[in-house]
């Protein structure tokens, strides 16, 4: 009994002792939040800047002090709170409103050889020393002038983009014979592949911040956070802990020339990711000013000039994408002339007609622009973006859909209709004066494809790179395509596909265009997936012929009358329609043009992809004339646009399939708009991703391993040695002081 | 210092709220601690938590915040002037938290409370759990 008694004690021990191990391993000291960042396991490589912040949670009831605070067992207190004297208490410190907390961040620190670190901090709260230690794993830093690193990279995201999604590609895109591919994807014939986790430090599901930051400066963030952490200052998204990613990285210590081409705004998440360093990813207008590395106002954003930011961020070189309203006064015509904003844009600065140009950028707005724009010279891309009235789909600040672009061309149809045809609504003029063109079809065509502006770009950085003649130069180029995203939301997949199809073009053409650049290294991956998967077939005429004959409407207006209403056992002709198992025939995707896009996405047999995420909606499978949101919406008393995603966009395909969301639908008390968890759109994926590379440095992205080893990985491709063991180097110091 | 309504309805001071701190056990308390963890009811976990709009640059005071699950009353507390909320003897498990903010605006989420401490801290972001527009950015 007595020695019953002393094992069951002493298994309770070490449940408990197993419970403590588990609590230190975390970020944070559980009874204070008492936290160091960036976060424990972050992974870093040698000279890479990161703030080193303290800082506890909880509210003590008088003002905690730090103790101590040391790096391998060496202490660095005293050297740390003299550079906090010199940033000075508030903003530049990351000081905390409440003198109940603690929080200091000291700015810009890297370690300056690779090893394992351990940082610890003791603060006294309340008469108790608490104590939290994290750990870095420091990789080699980068080091071009090895005659075996790469010092060219073009790193491809496809936003939202699941292996369904690339299987879909090349179903449609290459055609099936006989059960084999008629040709595998460019994605497929890069040199190796890995797998990649996505998930966010505090979510399991990312968005498309941490999603894309993570990747390339090895840190874990919260959604919504573009290269940060989370702070105890929410008053002050600015003020953050920052790091460097390994764009900023070659920028500063090696000179490279970095760009971005994106069909979202450029200051949406992933190409913002990049450079920019905010806790909120909505900050528009500040994310902009860092983008071309623009400090020095006194207006409107008095929270951009932060020294320790200024000296962190490094400014494109190259950027193209949408979203004019986010760089032009709103007294700038040519946002209502050409880009067609109907209200919006800055009220500080015009960065596109003055910061820009003054900062050396050649600014351009279209195709034509684009193609005269000198290969020399800093380059600003804004192009105009979907702004048909009668698509609610996307909205000015994204540029048009890839299928979109293409029927304005001439190259595309959508169910035999083309440009001409009243239902795609392009062959009108645009809503707020010709600027951009005489018809939407016009400006449509004018704005870039995904080829022209990557082309363009890896040209301008080839230029700007050879033009100062390091020994150690190069350049860095993120291809993004977002609308693969932005499509899926709102469950266009004809359209998501042509997204994904384009992307995999342009890896194609890289490929092909840097095949005999010893230098050169791409990379595609993602980061994050959607829940679509491909569930059959449809033989498109029975899928018009049965729309209307299934879960109708009364007049457009919901509940609906479920299945055929003339026949108890209710059956359903659109179901009836899906071919799936040994029906799965074939699709008849075309390309009579060889532009690679299949000539119209509604084929007499198309593919059929369905949503794992939803909110309620109705499709008849067929391809929409224009993108249309797939859930409706109302005005509330005081003008705010609240979301009901239970119930289907009557204008969106009503005689079809009703498909039964299991998104979160609660609505808000008194009119708030979308809050409370409300999903109106398909949602991301918590499903790992795939990583394709090709070129110098390959080999390195072979594996299944987190997003944030991709940094260390593309540090390895840049000539840094083999990852070092997990000890620890004794010599290996905190520099930057 | 704003008050904290603690439990329901009893008010209590923040400065006079009692933060149980408590040292990490030494190897000689650890069997006894264990034992009495095994045996007593887990219900001394103190929730601290703060009610922010992260994308806004704001934290709410006079936020009310309310914890509950199925089978409990639920329990409810008013933020300070920080934004902070604090709940005392709050049990261990999955919690639905209600935030009403004192403009009238609402939104909710959910809570793991973690058995193995006696404080926890969470930070209730407006604006982390907006839905990104259409039109913008996901």
């Amino acid at each position: 009994m007595k020695i019953l008694f002393r094992l069951t004690v002493l298994c309770a021990a070490l449940s408990l002792s197993t419970a403590s191990i588990s609590a230190a391993a975390a970020n944070a000291e559980q009874e204070t939040g008492l936290r160091v960042l960036p976060p424990t396991g972050t992974e870093l490589f040698a000279g890479q800047r990161f703030d080193l912040r303290v800082e506890s949670q909880v509210p003590a009831r008088e003002s905690p002090r730090l103790i101590s605070l040391s790096v391998n067992g060496t202490n660095i207190t005293e050297t740390f709170n003299r550079r906090l004297a010199e940033q000075g208490e508030g903003a530049e410190s990351g000081t905390p409103s409440s003198k109940l907390l603690y929080g200091a961040s000291a700015r810009n620190l890297s370690f300056d050889q690779p090893g394992h670190y351990a940082v610890e901090a003791t603060v006294l709260i309340d008469g108790l020393e608490r104590k939290i230690k994290n750990h870095y794993h420091v990789a080699p830093a980068p080091n071009p002038k090895d005659p075996a690193a790469a010092r060219k990279l073009v790193f491809f995201l496809g936003d939202g983009v699941g292996l369904p999604m690339w299987t879909a590609a090349r179903i449609v895109g290459k055609g099936v014979t006989e059960g084999r591919t008629n040709e595998p994807l460019a994605m497929e014939k890069m040199a190796t592949h890995g797998i990649s986790r996505t998930t966010a430090f505090d979510s399991l599901i990312t968005d498309s911040a941490p999603g894309m930051a993570s990747l390339i400066s090895g840190m874990k963030m919260s959604n919504n956070s573009l290269q940060v952490s989370v702070d105890n200052t929410p008053e002050n998204p600015v003020d953050n802990p920052r790091i460097e990613t390994i764009f900023e990285y070659m920028k500063r210590v090696h000179g490279w020339k970095i760009g971005v081409v994106t069909d979202a705004f450029l200051v949406d998440a992933t190409p913002a990711s990049l450079q920019a360093h905010n806790r909120s990813r909505r900050d528009y207008t500040n994310i902009a000013q860092q983008m071309i590395g623009y400090y020095d106002d006194q207006t409107a954003l008095k929270k951009t000039g932060y020294l320790s930011l200024a000296e962190l961020s490094k400014p494109l070189d190259v950027l193209m994408g949408g979203g004019a309203a986010h760089w032009m006064s709103e007294k700038n015509p040519a946002l209502r002339s050409f880009y067609q904003y109907p209200s919006g844009g800055r009220k500080d600065v015009d960065l596109i007609a003055d910061i820009a140009p003054s900062k050396g950028y050649q600014v351009v707005r279209n195709l034509d622009e684009l193609k005269n724009a000198p290969n020399d010279q800093k380059l600003l891309g804004i192009f105009s973006g979907e702004f048909r009235k009668t698509s609610s789909g996307l909205g000015p600040d994204n540029l048009p859909g890839v299928l979109d672009r293409l029927v304005a061309r001439g190259a595309a149809t959508i169910r035999g209709k083309g440009a001409e045809d009243s239902a795609l609504g392009l062959n009108i003029a645009p809503p707020l004066g010709t600027e951009c063109g005489e018809t939407i079809s016009k400006c449509f065509q004018n704005v870039p494809m995904k080829a022209e502006m990557m082309n363009k770009a890896i040209t301008v950085l080839e230029q700007l790179t050879a033009k100062e003649s390091r020994e150690d130069g190069g350049w860095m180029l993120l291809v993004e395509q977002s609308q693969s995203d932005k499509m899926g939301h709102i469950l266009e997949y004809d359209r998501s596909i042509f997204e994904v199809i384009e992307l995999d073009q342009v890896i194609g053409l890289t490929m092909k265009r840097l095949e005999n650049d010893k230098k050169a290294l791409m990379v595609a991956t993602s980061d994050h997936a959607q829940p679509q998967t491909i569930i059959g077939v449809a033989l498109t005429e029975a899928l018009e012929s049965a729309a209307g004959k299934c879960f109708s409407t009364t007049n457009g207006q919901y509940p609906v009358t479920l299945g055929s209403p003339e026949d108890a056992d209710r059956p359903c002709d659109l179901q009836d329609a899906i071919g799936t198992f040994n029906d799965a025939t074939f699709t008849t995707y075309a390309d009579s043009n060889k532009d690679g896009f299949p000539d119209d996405p509604s084929p007499s047999i198309k593919l059929i992809i369905e949503d794992g995420g939803r909110p309620t909606y109705s499709t008849t499978y067929l391809t929409n004339f224009q993108p249309l949101k797939p859930t409706a919406s109302r005005k509330t008393e005081d003008g705010k646009t609240l979301e009901l995603p239970a119930l289907p966009n009557a204008q969106r395909q009503p005689q079809g399939l009703l498909m039964t969301g299991n998104m979160p639908t609660r609505n808000v008390k008194k009119g708030a708009n979308k809050t409370s968890g409300p999903v109106e759109i398909a949602p991301h994926a918590g499903d790992d991703v795939i990583v394709g590379a090709q070129g110098t440095g390959a080999h390195y992205f072979s594996g299944y391993f987190e997003n944030t080893s991709i940094s260390h990985k593309l540090a390895q491709a840049f000539g840094a040695k083999a990852v070092p063991s997990q000890q620890s180097d004794k010599n290996g110091k905190l520099v930057g002081w | 210092m704003a008050n904290w309504l603690v439990g329901n309805p009893v008010l209590t001071p923040f400065s006079q709220h009692s933060n149980i701190l408590v040292r990490r056990p030494s190897l000689g308390w650890l069997a006894c601690i264990a034992c009495f963890i095994y045996a007593a009811p887990i219900d001394a976990i103190e929730l601290v938590g703060r009610v922010v709009d992260n994308a806004q640059a704001r934290v709410f005071s006079n936020a009310t915040v309310q914890v509950r699950r199925n089978t409990e009353k639920s329990r409810e507390a008013l933020s300070n002037t920080e934004g902070f909320f604090r709940l005392s003897n709050v049990s261990a498990g999955a919690y639905i938290i209600d935030i009403s903010l004192a403009d009238g605006r609402s939104f909710m989420t959910r809570l793991m409370i973690n058995p193995n401490s006696t404080t926890q801290f969470i930070e209730l972001d407006y604006s982390r759990i907006v839905t990104p527009d259409d039109d913008e950015d996901y």
